[in-house]
């Protein structure tokens, strides 16, 4: 058997899961400003405010609204931190971390980076960058942010304050909605 | 204009698309134990004339001395070139074994060397309560070593590549890849006479240390590749920890913990 998580239908072995009304979430955009920590709350309008050493200039969002944050800056992934990652971006997909309202049940990310000092909302991507999960808690997926794709026998190239981070992330949720 | 996937909705400029009637299943959890779907049984092909395609038993020792004891009826058998170690061959389904021998009775797929390393799948069932079993013989796979989020269905690993930090005692060789899962969304795999996938995403992470199943911290970034879809079955190759240029690889173990949240789209020609 197969669990439908979106409950649009029920076809053939497809037993009906969990999943019985569950939402798809989204948030894209482009962030910089990533060598050292920020929030940014993006409200229902797309208008983001940066706090936590963050600037609402630092975020153009394409699609969705919540809130995300930044910590463990790490230039090329070799300090502190996750091992290989330079950055990690926890993405709540309300106004702040919270388990009492919606839970996430999976989710995915895709990452890459205008190295070369773009302009935010309009970043021409030039490096690969992995995205891996990290956690899922409550309205909370957070992904690590790799450092810069490079092939075996190249030389690791470092991220700065001035890169921008192009990302595109999708999630699952189940049930619990404010007001439900 | 976009296609709407599902056809559920036709939303401001969607247009219903060819998708009408596709659905989204999803599984997300985590796992550890992957010696059960590694190569540390250490059982070998010991036949000096070698064996060839088709053969019905294999002789084998290594593995303490008793294949038995790594080896049971119904495990997915698989193999390694003992030259190179980059080969992974799926050699059949186990129908008997003996302290020196293994039983293929439909015949092995592949041709097989002297000393060429064998091993099994770490099979687990998850049923609709989101309940874990272990599949077929369950050898060396303990129901704990899997904890569900979300989804059900069966989870098999196999392939892990243990050793790929140079110096170690490396067995298998995959390059960049850490294991092969393959996620199927139904009792048993089927091509023909389940749900059809069409596509499939996933995202993945490594707890390297001795963290708890189910609770895992995340320390390494990973991701994964879709190597097949087929039937009702993903086939993932999870890459290994991901390590900048001129660092150091660093290798899995039996107690890391693979965080995975696979989703896919499915047809809607089911049974």
């Amino acid at each position: 058997m197969a669990l439908d998580i979106t409950d649009a239908f029920t076809v053939g072995g497809l037993d009906l899961g969990r999943g019985n009304g569950i939402s798809v979430l989204m948030m894209s955009g482009e962030i910089v400003g990533l060598d050292g920590t920020g929030t940014y709350a993006i409200n229902a309008d797309g208008t983001v405010t940066g706090s936590d050493g963050g600037a609402d200039a630092d975020v153009s969002m394409t699609f969705g609204a919540g809130q995300i944050v930044v910590t463990q800056y790490d230039a090329n992934g070799t300090g502190a931190g996750i091992e290989g990652a330079v950055a990690e971006l926890a993405f709540n997909f309300g106004t702040a971390a919270s388990t009492a309202e919606i839970e996430i049940i999976g989710g995915f990310a895709n990452f890459g980076v205008d190295n070369t000092g773009g302009t935010v909302g309009s970043a021409v991507v030039d490096n690969i960058i992995p995205a891996g999960l990290q956690a899922m808690t409550g309205n909370t997926i957070k992904f690590a942010m790799g450092a810069p794709y490079e092939q075996e026998g190249g030389s690791q190239i470092s991220i700065s304050g001035t890169s921008i981070l192009k990302f595109s992330v999708i999630a699952f949720c189940k049930g619990g909605h404010v007001g439900q | 204009m976009a296609l709407d996937l599902f056809g559920a909705a036709t939303l401001g400029g969607l247009d219903q698309g060819r998708g009408s009637g596709r659905t989204l299943v999803m599984m997300t959890g985590e796992v550890t134990g992957l010696q059960a779907g590694g190569i540390n049984t250490d059982v070998l092909v010991n036949d000096a004339g070698n064996v060839a395609a088709a053969q019905t038993s294999i002789t084998v020792d290594g593995g303490g001395g008793d294949a038995t004891d790594f080896i049971k009826v119904g495990d997915r058998l698989f193999s390694t070139d003992a030259a190179t170690g980059v080969i992974l061959n799926e050699i059949g389904t186990v129908t008997s074994v003996t302290s020196t021998s293994v039983g293929i009775s439909a015949g092995t797929a592949f041709a097989l060397a002297n000393n060429d390393q064998l091993f099994v799948a770490a099979s687990y069932q998850v049923n609709a309560d989101g309940t874990v079993s272990e599949e077929g013989s369950g050898h060396l796979t303990a129901t704990g070593d899997l904890v569900m989020n979300y989804g059900a269905g069966q989870i098999e690993i196999y392939g892990s590549d243990f050793a790929q930090v140079a110096g170690t005692d490396e067995k298998i060789n995959r390059g960049g890849v850490a294991l092969t899962m393959e996620v199927i969304f139904g009792n048993d795999f089927s091509a023909t006479d389940s749900i059809n996938l069409i596509g499939a995403i996933a995202s993945v992470g490594w707890d390297l240390g001795s963290g708890t199943v189910g609770s895992a911290v995340i320390d390494n970034v990973c991701f994964a590749s879709v190597a097949g879809i087929s039937g009702n079955k993903v086939t993932l190759l999870v890459g290994l920890p991901y390590e900048n240029e001129g660092g150091t690889q660093l290798n899995i173990v039996d107690s890391s913990i693979l965080k995975f949240c696979v989703m896919a789209v499915t047809d809607s020609n089911g049974v």
